[in-house]
């Protein structure tokens, strides 16, 4: 019999997936409008012989987890158990930690899976692959073709071509190695206990020469890539099975759109049930669009290719989706133009507004191209990105909001006074500059902040700022405060600009307007106490600053304790 | 009575949209620039137009013929081979001018007001004097030269060019009324009227204002071409309100050509002009835009503060903003952003402009 593992993460995994990944656990993100997980037990569930599926985790309980591990059971009837880790892992940590969960009953063989990949899972294949080509009680890595560039962000595999065997494993590497590459789906028996098991040792070992600093985390964190396959590589246990079927990581909102398609395009042979057609009465649909049974969408609209609507969505008269993910219960009035976003939880596009991202897909010219695991930076710049919409967003009619150009910065500070105490305390003040680069004629600057109290999202704010234009530049705002947090949130943000500077004003480009000019804006975080409690409770705050026109930002930042 | 218009020559602040058709003949608000002059002139009991050309256009000198039957009166065209400046054309034209010792009226091209040309020739007979010139209050005078004259009179003393300090807040309209006898003063050189003629006339205390009321505007650029339609709309509201549109799904002043079609669900104003034959589909959103003759916009568009040239076709779900000027049969597909693109003629356009430039 066999069984499978799925390494889902925990919350302080998967940062680059904020700001959605606070509202919901990244692993139940919706992906082709099922959570992200349910495609790695689909999977599962269909190789013959499986009797269990266990999700390893540092995740505490919550009701997203417990009804959605409910809802699997009932739908694929196998058996599916969370397992959670006291403490982050590694890879390779967690299933040593509860091999004896899965061990019991002697499977043969267990898969073990990576949560944040989206792939056609060829499971069976490997299996099969196991029994011809490897010795017996070997392990199989699932891999893949990538461009010689981005091999080296995963995990690098050197094969002996005629026998599939791993010659040689590195993790990023920072010169090429090869272009095969991880896909995080392997293939184990319970031998690899043994293996681990030797590292442990050694690690613990290691640890008792060492000055204890971290404690005993060190040992028993254990990454599967770079402790195990290193050392397993060339000796004889190792193997590789390659496939050519579609896969990419899942590490950020824009990979999410782009994973999206990979499996909206595989439901034309596995589900093609969910993929919405034109019929009467109904939206213009174009290519691949999958739309919950309770979303409400006017006939009118167009949507496609690549849409997922989820449930309770509203989309009226003249509306146009392409290439994005409308989350639950939002609301696309008439005429809207929605195109590479994520339109979050209960948000809300007025009419005629436009919410535009710029697409981060891999060159479509090259077969072999990955997603590029985007850095916020280059080159000083803020990356296009995908534009996301938080939850409980509502974006006024008429407005442009993040065109091919929009820059979001996802900004997070992270305080650890103590561990276990409050984090951030009410009176801090944070400081950041705003290096501008822009042109006439308006400079809108999007101020989102939320913070974050106990892990969980609590303020969502945003507040516009009206820039400065062309020549006479004048403060945009003396003061300005977030909205009124909900009355359960025991913290306020206000934001202030404090000063602002203009330098080199006016350098004509073109013969049509084109001013440019960089200026400073220095600007306050002022976290104050809202209600008459001791405790304060901010452990994070995420701020998001976005414009709509081509800007370069630099953000500086200090901070100060009142 | 005569009038000389001076027309100049390629209008090149206006192109892309000068590049098909000569500026005087360009659409403002349903009307082209040239007409809504001529027809002022007309009502004022000018008989005789010349006008005032550096390069020689078959379509305007058919246009004219056109207009002199419509409107019974004649039409010259005084094409200067070389540049003549400001006063040069005056000379150039000046048998035509020099007729019967009437005054004839003086005017640039580019500008779009409440013409005042029977105040002006009862102002101008009344102080007797050689000339007169029109001035109209700005807020930025320094972008101008401003005209320094006696209040009570209108007498001017002298002529300051972008003044540094404040000098006055009246500046040259750029409409003028002389006498005959001003012809003399001109050699048929490159000459400038404002910086060799009008300081000596100032000087002998022949030349006068007269202030304009109401909205004035140089209309020689896209930019002031629709700040000037949001102005002459505004007018047209106090003097002629029935020629506006009003109903369900228009704001503000509209002025809409009445073989142009409008769709259900739009929006369309304040500030906009609908030209002939134009069809704008369901669920578009129009403000402070002119939309020339023969253009289509196509469903769930976004427009603000643009210029679609003739015949052009705007695509569904198109954003475009900022003074964004689409030339003659320009199409913009679906689902774009255009933030100030400059398109010229012909031009299909596949990908968003995030920023101004010419597109060519």
């Amino acid at each position: 019999m066999l069984k499978a593992v799925i390494l889902i993460g925990g919350p302080q995994k998967g940062t680059r997936f904020r700001p959605l990944s606070f509202e919901v656990p990244k692993p139940l993100f919706p992906v082709a409008g099922v959570p992200m997980l349910q495609h790695h037990i689909e999977a599962c569930a269909k190789v013959p012989n499986m009797k269990e599926i266990l999700l390893i985790g540092f995740y505490q309980p919550n009701e997203e987890l417990t009804r959605f591990l409910f809802n699997a059971q009932q739908e694929f009837k196998i058996s599916i158990r969370y397992l959670q880790e006291y403490s982050a892992l590694g890879t390779g940590g967690g299933i040593y930690h509860f091999r004896d969960q899965i061990v019991s009953g002697s499977p043969e063989a267990f898969f073990v899976l990576n949560a944040d990949v989206s792939s056609a899972f060829p499971l069976t294949e490997m299996l099969s692959f196991q029994k011809e080509h490897g010795e017996p009680n070997s392990f199989v890595i699932l891999g893949t073709t990538a461009n010689r560039k981005q091999s080296m962000n995963y995990g690098c595999i050197v094969e002996n071509e005629d026998t599939h065997e791993v010659l040689h494993y590195v993790e990023k590497p920072s010169t090429f190695v090869s272009d095969i590459i991880n896909c995080g789906v392997y293939l184990f028996n319970p031998d690899i206990f043994q293996h681990i098991g030797s590292i442990f040792q050694k690690n613990q070992q290691d640890m008792l020469l060492e000055e204890p600093t971290n404690g005993w985390h060190r040992a028993e964190a254990i990454r599967l890539e770079q402790d195990i396959f290193t050392a397993l590589a060339g000796q004889g246990k190792l193997y590789v099975y390659k496939t050519l079927r579609f896969w990419s990581q899942i590490k950020s909102a824009g990979s999410a759109i782009y994973a999206s398609r990979l499996y909206l395009n595989q439901y034309h042979k596995t589900h093609p049930e969910r993929l919405a057609s034109n019929k009467e009465g109904g939206p213009k649909i174009s290519g691949n669009v999958y739309i919950h049974p309770t979303a409400n969408i006017d006939p009118t609209a167009m949507l496609g290719p690549n849409v997922s609507i989820g449930t309770g969505v509203t989309i009226g008269a003249g509306v146009r989706v392409r290439e994005s993910i409308i989350l639950h219960g939002a609301n696309l009035q008439d005429h809207c133009c929605v195109l590479n976003s994520i339109v979050g939880w209960d948000s809300t596009i007025g009419k005629w507004a436009r919410v535009e991202g710029t697409p981060s897909d891999p060159n479509p010219n090259d077969p072999f191209a990955k997603i590029d695991s985007e850095t916020l930076f280059r080159d000083g710049k803020l990356t296009p990105s995908i534009t996301i919409l938080g939850c409980n967003v509502s974006i006024p009619s008429e407005i442009s909001r993040g065109p091919l150009f929009s820059r979001v910065l996802h900004r997070h500070l992270r305080l650890r006074l103590r561990p276990g105490a409050a984090q951030l305390q009410v009176g801090t003040k944070f400081s950041f500059f705003i290096d501008v680069n822009t042109c006439f004629p308006k400079l809108e600057l999007l101020f989102s902040i939320t913070l974050v109290e106990d892990d969980v999202l609590k303020v969502h704010s945003s507040v516009p700022s009206r820039g400065h234009c062309g020549c006479s530049l004048r403060p945009a705002m003396s003061c300005a405060s977030v909205c009124d947090p909900p009355s359960d949130c025991l913290c306020k943000a206000v934001l202030c600009l404090v000063d602002f500077v203009a330098l080199r004003v006016n350098k004509l480009r073109g013969s049509i307007q084109g001013f440019f000019f960089t200026s400073f804006l220095a600007f306050r975080l002022h976290l104050q106490r809202q209600q008459n409690t001791q405790r304060c409770s901010p452990s994070d705050f995420l701020l998001i600053i976005q414009t709509t026109h081509k800007s370069s930002l630099r953000i500086k930042w200090s901070r100060s304790l009142c | 009575m005569k009038a000389l218009i001076l027309v100049g020559g390629y209008g090149t602040r206006l192109r892309p949209l000068t590049l098909s058709v000569p500026k005087p003949l360009v659409d403002f608000c349903n009307k082209p620039i040239l007409l809504h002059q001529v027809e002022a002139l007309v009502k004022a009991g000018v008989d005789h137009v010349v006008l005032a050309v550096s390069y020689m256009s078959e379509l305007l000198e058919r246009e004219m013929r056109v207009q002199e039957q419509r409107l019974g009166i004649r039409i010259s065209l005084s094409h200067e081979t070389e540049p003549l400046g400001t006063a040069g054309p005056l000379a150039l034209a000046r048998e035509l001018l020099d007729v019967d010792n009437e005054p004839f009226f003086v005017l640039n091209s580019d500008v779009i007001c409440d013409f005042p040309f029977k105040d002006l020739m009862q102002f101008h007979r009344n102080h007797g004097q050689e000339g007169t010139i029109v001035v109209t209050r700005v807020e930025e005078p320094s972008k101008y030269g401003v005209v320094v004259f006696e209040a009570d009179t209108g007498r001017i003393h002298r002529f300051v060019e972008k003044p540094q300090v404040f000098v006055s807040n009246k500046i040259n309209s750029g409409i003028y009324i002389f006498n005959p006898s001003m012809l003399s003063r001109i050699q048929l050189r490159p000459t400038s009227i404002e910086k060799e003629i009008f300081p000596v006339m100032a000087e002998e205390g022949q030349l006068y204002t007269m202030e304009l009321q109401g909205f004035w505007m140089d209309i020689g650029q896209p930019k002031d071409f629709l700040t000037g339609m949001c102005m002459y709309l505004q007018s047209l509201r106090q003097q002629a309100p029935e020629r506006l549109h009003t109903g369900p799904g228009f704001l503000g002043n509209v002025l809409v050509d009445p073989t142009a079609q409008i769709g259900d669900n739009c929006t369309i104003g304040p500030n906009v002009t609908i030209g002939a034959g134009v069809v704008v589909e369901d669920g578009v959103r129009i403000k402070r835009c002119t939309v020339m003759k023969g253009a289509r916009v196509r469903s769930h568009s976004w427009l603000e503060s643009c210029i679609v040239g003739w015949s052009s076709s705007v695509g569904q779900w198109v954003r475009m903003e900022n003074v964004t000027v689409l030339g003659e049969d320009v199409i913009v597909n679906d689902e774009l952003y255009l933030n100030g693109a400059n398109v010229l003629p012909h031009k299909s356009i596949n990908e968003s402009v995030p920023e101004p430039r010419i597109i060519m």
